[in-house]
């Protein structure tokens, strides 16, 4: 099972702003998701979401808001930011270009 | 953008510090948020509420471990931690007082005597001269050294100099030497008069507070009477009134106008005490004609140009001062070109360094102490530990608490330190009144306190970091204290260490109590008990005709009959320092002899006396008679020489009734009369100078020795002898003096204590060492009693094992001293090593005795060697008096 840590530098951030892009979700429904969209190839442990949270936090990519969920608990929703929207525009950019390069180089037809 | 985040980061680093419950409540909230959710998601696939809970537990990882580790991540995190552990290590110095207490203070004393030397170090060497740019001004000239250590110029090359070109951006120059003049007015005044250069104060980029610096035209011949005064004479003559400009003053009974007034922290870049400036007036003839007057020539260097430099600058000026001097210097003059701080301090500095390095060293043993007491403790502390990092504080966290601990001692000990250094510093200054430039003004200022702190961090995180870094063994968690060997190890090679820092400090101050006892012991050739001398310079109104010569026979005539005076006798001159005049042997020509070559020989000195001069000061009369009261008439043209002038001239044959004549070729012709023995002349440290040859000349009745300059007429030693308490006799010579003028300024004291002022700095150096030596000492062997006792209590298992199988005393009092000898052998062959890398810096502090003496490193290797051996002795009673039964149940 590929883990995050294999992930390239970086996209761990990129994939969780990308999730918190669709809407604002506390950090369950982050894992959640995660798992969903990625087909449970992308699984992170729910130990190193939280500290990746935070971090993002700090940057200034998301922000958080208390709410009452649904059923009647307090919990922090994150939703980005204008910084966090541009800074995932430059990430995506980049991971297209550096995917599609290797992409390239894997499929080249042996002689 | 930068804002921004710098905005965010410092509001994150409050929110951190400030609000850290609330945070730390948000983060609860959040995971518990997530446990139930994944709770509610477990149930839903159909796990029993237990079962439900459980998994999320485990999917989360631990939720302790995860808040934790979002917290590490925070900014200002580290802060949090810092302040977390210093909180901690503030308990335990609370439970353990006592350990406390002497670590604080063993610190203290090395980081006090540290920043007390620093201190005056740091004003000497380091604090900026009160010049702006003031690295650049330099004092340059000629240095002869038979003549004058310190570079000067002969008027003439001077105003050379001054139309040439030059490395220097100005120059300037000043008569050497202050004056003593006299303020003659309501209430008269001695003051200390200096004659410079309108150029000086622009120079030293000085600018008077009121009123103008002097102008070209008052360097000349003709200078209107002008002066600058001090501010402190400003003060107190005036009451700092600025109308004080254009106002007059009587100096020298010349009425002299107010120029200006110099700023309160102005400083005479000799540090002499002066309190007015006068135009320096060269004369026409000063001016022109070579060698008619010197001067001090300062000068600030041109911007960027090192003093390398500009030597090599001057180099080729060094010629044509050559070639206009007399010949006899031509041979030994040089180039002298040093900064005004090297002209300063540059005597004082190698002492400064030594005694620095002398405290450091003390600092070092105060800290290799701390830490080995430190190390034994986490030998008790191994267990408690061991527990922590079983409950999951990594490696880092515990060098971090111990580090915590060990830093907080240090900063206590630095903030005692600070009160030692204070106390310290008074004793300094009561030390060395005279000895060390400048020392009244050192004090615990700003750059001192960041010394302190620095120094204080510093070696409590040294003290810290060594223990810190001895990991506890796993087996530390089966309880009781390992004591591992790896310990004694450490600590064994921090007492050699210190057996070796003290050796150095120890056979340092025994090389300098040496010293101090060689220049105690110095024969001066003349006899200083029970004599009093009052040095004494008639105003300036005593300048007529014979007013002088006049008051100074009713004084003697007046000394003569007080009770409890046996002897008087008076001079022009006194050694050890009071030096008299000197002419140049070639000068002097013996009638009969080939006169000796201009330029060869070196200067001859020579004092004008009474006769019962020698008899006073006890020089002994080799040859002839001594001078008599019919000496002392007008026309009786009579001379003694001392030992070594005798043989200069006549070598072996007597000079008994040979004639003399003294000035080359007009003077008149004297009659020898008699040879005296030599009397030895000391400089600043009290080191004796090569002694001179000399004659003397009899005092002449109602004095007017038509040659000399009027200056020493006016001035003159009056020596008296008695049995008597000398504070007394003091009294009494002090009353005759104020009876006959209560105005006259006389500096009355024993002789014993004159020649004991040239002995401060040596005894200042010595006090200083003795007392650093002496605590390193009795750091060391303190250091080497607590391992050798850890070592005993570590191996008490195995003494007792030795003990059942029938082990002797003897051989258990061999285990312990052995141990002991090696560490003291091992310390002092490290100190003979560092002894010699610092020889080379000892050497020019010593008199009479050389670095490498045998005979006090033996002393001192064999006084660490018996004193380390007291100090395993009582560890070794302990390991004799083990009971084989107990040492075999404990552990």
């Amino acid at each position: 099972m590929s883990k995050p840590a294999d992930l390239v530098q970086g996209t761990l951030d990129m994939l969780l702003l990308k999730i918190l892009a669709l809407e604002p979700m506390n950090g369950f429904a982050v894992s959640q998701r995660l798992k969903q969209v990625s087909g449970d190839v992308l699984q992170m442990s729910d130990g190193s979401l939280y500290p990746a949270l935070h971090k993002l936090e700090q940057e200034g990519w998301i922000t958080a808001e208390w709410k009452t969920s649904e059923k009647g608990r307090r919990a922090k929703y994150y939703s980005l930011t204008k910084m966090g929207r541009q800074h995932l525009e430059r990430e995506a950019d980049n991971w297209g270009r550096l995917s599609g390069a290797i992409s390239r180089v894997v499929k080249l037809k042996e002689a | 953008m930068q804002v921004q985040r710098w905005f965010r980061t410092l509001s994150s680093w409050s929110r951190v510090l400030l609000h850290r419950r609330e945070l730390d409540q948000e983060l609860d909230d959040e995971i518990n948020d997530h446990l139930e959710a994944k709770t509610e998601e477990n149930m839903a696939k159909g796990m029993v509420p237990q079962e439900a809970r459980r998994t999320a537990r485990i999917e989360l990882g631990g939720a302790e471990q995860v808040k934790e580790k979002v917290r590490v991540a925070r900014p200002g995190a580290w802060l949090e931690m810092l302040f977390r552990d210093l909180r901690f290590a503030l308990r335990i110095l609370g439970k353990k007082p006592g350990f406390a207490t002497v670590a604080v203070l063993t610190l203290a004393l090395g980081i006090g005597a540290n920043a007390a030397v620093f201190s005056v170090l740091y004003r000497d060497l380091l604090h900026p001269l009160p010049y702006p740019h003031g690295n650049r001004l330099v004092l340059f000239g000629t240095v002869i050294p038979s003549a004058d250590s310190r570079p000067f110029l002969f008027t003439a090359s001077y105003e050379e100099l001054r139309r040439g070109s030059t490395p220097f951006e100005s120059m300037t120059s000043w008569r050497p030497g202050t004056k003593e003049c006299d303020l003659t007015e309501e209430r008269p005044l001695r003051l200390a008069c200096v004659r410079a250069e309108s150029t000086f104060l622009p120079t030293l980029g000085i600018v008077p507070i009121i009123g103008s610096n002097f102008s070209p035209q008052e360097d000349g011949p003709d200078a209107p009477a002008v002066c600058l005064i001090s501010y402190a004479l400003w003060q107190s003559r005036f009451g700092g009134n600025p109308s004080a400009i254009g106002q007059m003053l009587s100096i020298d009974g010349q009425s002299t106008g107010v120029l200006g007034v110099l700023p309160a922290n102005f400083e005479w870049p000799t540090l002499e005490h002066v309190d007015v400036l006068l135009p320096e007036s060269l004369s026409a003839a000063e001016l022109t004609s070579p060698m008619a007057g010197v001067v001090r020539a300062y000068a600030r260097l041109k911007p960027g140009l090192s003093l390398a430099e500009g030597r090599a600058q001057l180099e080729p000026t060094l010629e044509e001062w050559r070639r206009v001097s007399p010949p006899m210097f031509r041979k030994e003059m040089r180039l002298g070109l040093l900064s005004v701080r090297e002209d300063q301090v540059g005597s004082i500095r190698p002492a400064l360094l030594v005694l620095f390095g002398a405290s450091f060293a003390l600092l070092l043993l105060s800290a290799a102490n701390v830490a080995n007491l430190m190390l034994a403790r986490g030998a008790v502390r191994e267990h408690e530990l061991a527990v922590r990092a079983a409950l999951g504080a990594t490696r880092g966290n515990l060098i971090r608490l111990q580090l915590a601990e060990s830093t907080l001692h240090g900063l206590f000990g630095g903030a005692v330190g600070a009160g030692i250094a204070f106390a310290l510093l008074r004793i300094f200054v009561a030390l060395a009144p005279a000895g060390v430039p400048r020392i009244a003004q050192a004090s615990l200022g700003a750059p001192v306190l960041i010394f302190v702190g620095g120094a204080s961090l510093l070696s409590g995180l040294v003290c810290g970091l060594i223990p810190a870094c001895n990991p506890p063994p796993v087996h530390a968690l089966l309880g009781g204290s390992s004591l591992s060997p790896h310990r004694a190890r450490l600590g064994g090679l921090l007492v050699a260490g210190q057996v070796a820092m003290s050796f150095v400090l120890v056979t340092g101050a025994g090389l300098f109590l040496e010293t101090l006892r060689n220049i105690d012991a110095v024969p001066l050739g003349m006899e200083t008990n029970h004599i009093i001398t009052a040095e004494i310079t008639l105003a300036h109104s005593y300048s007529q005709s014979n007013a002088s010569g006049e008051i100074f026979a009713r004084l003697e005539a007046g000394l003569r009959i007080l009770p409890g005076v046996t002897a008087v006798a008076v001079s022009d001159s006194l050694p050890p320092t009071g030096g008299g005049r000197a002419r140049p042997l070639s000068d002097i020509r013996a009638e009969g002899r080939p006169a000796f070559p201009k330029g060869t020989g070196g200067l001859v000195g020579w004092g004008i006396v009474t006769p019962g001069y020698f008899q006073m000061l006890d020089i002994p009369l080799l040859k002839g008679r001594g001078f008599t009261a019919s000496d002392q008439d007008p026309g009786a043209d009579v001379v003694i020489l001392n030992e070594k002038l005798a043989e200069r001239l006549f070598a072996s044959q007597s000079p008994i009734g040979q004639h003399l004549q003294l000035s080359v070729p007009s003077g008149p012709w004297y009659i020898v009369v008699g040879v005296c023995g030599d009397v030895k002349y000391l400089n600043q440290s009290g080191r004796v100078e090569p002694s001179d040859p000399g004659y003397y000349l009899p005092r002449k009745r109602l004095m007017s020795v038509g040659a000399a300059p009027e200056s020493t007429d006016r001035h003159a030693f009056f020596l008296v002898r008695t049995p008597m308490k000398s504070a007394a006799v003091e009294q009494l010579v002090r009353g005759e003096i104020a009876s006959l003028d209560p105005t006259l300024p006389a500096e009355i004291s024993t002789l014993t204590a004159r020649v004991d002022l040239l002995r401060v700095e040596p005894r200042f150096n010595a006090a200083l060492i003795s007392l650093f030596a002496a605590l390193g000492f009795l750091l060391a062997v303190i250091g080497l009693y607590g391992v050798v006792s850890f070592i005993v209590a570590a191996r008490t298992k195995e003494i007792g094992v030795r003990i059942s199988l029938g082990a002797s005393p003897q051989s258990v009092l061999g285990i312990v001293f052995g141990r002991g000898v090696r560490l003291i052998l091992a310390g002092l062959a490290a100190g003979a090593a560092l002894a010699l890398a610092v020889a080379h810096l000892l050497q020019g502090l010593l008199y009479g005795v050389s670095v490498g003496n045998p005979i006090i490193a033996g002393a001192a290797a064999l006084l660490m060697l018996l004193a380390g051996l007291a100090a395993c002795c009582i560890p070794a009673r302990r390991a004799m008096k083990v009971d084989p039964m107990v040492a075999l149940r404990y552990q």
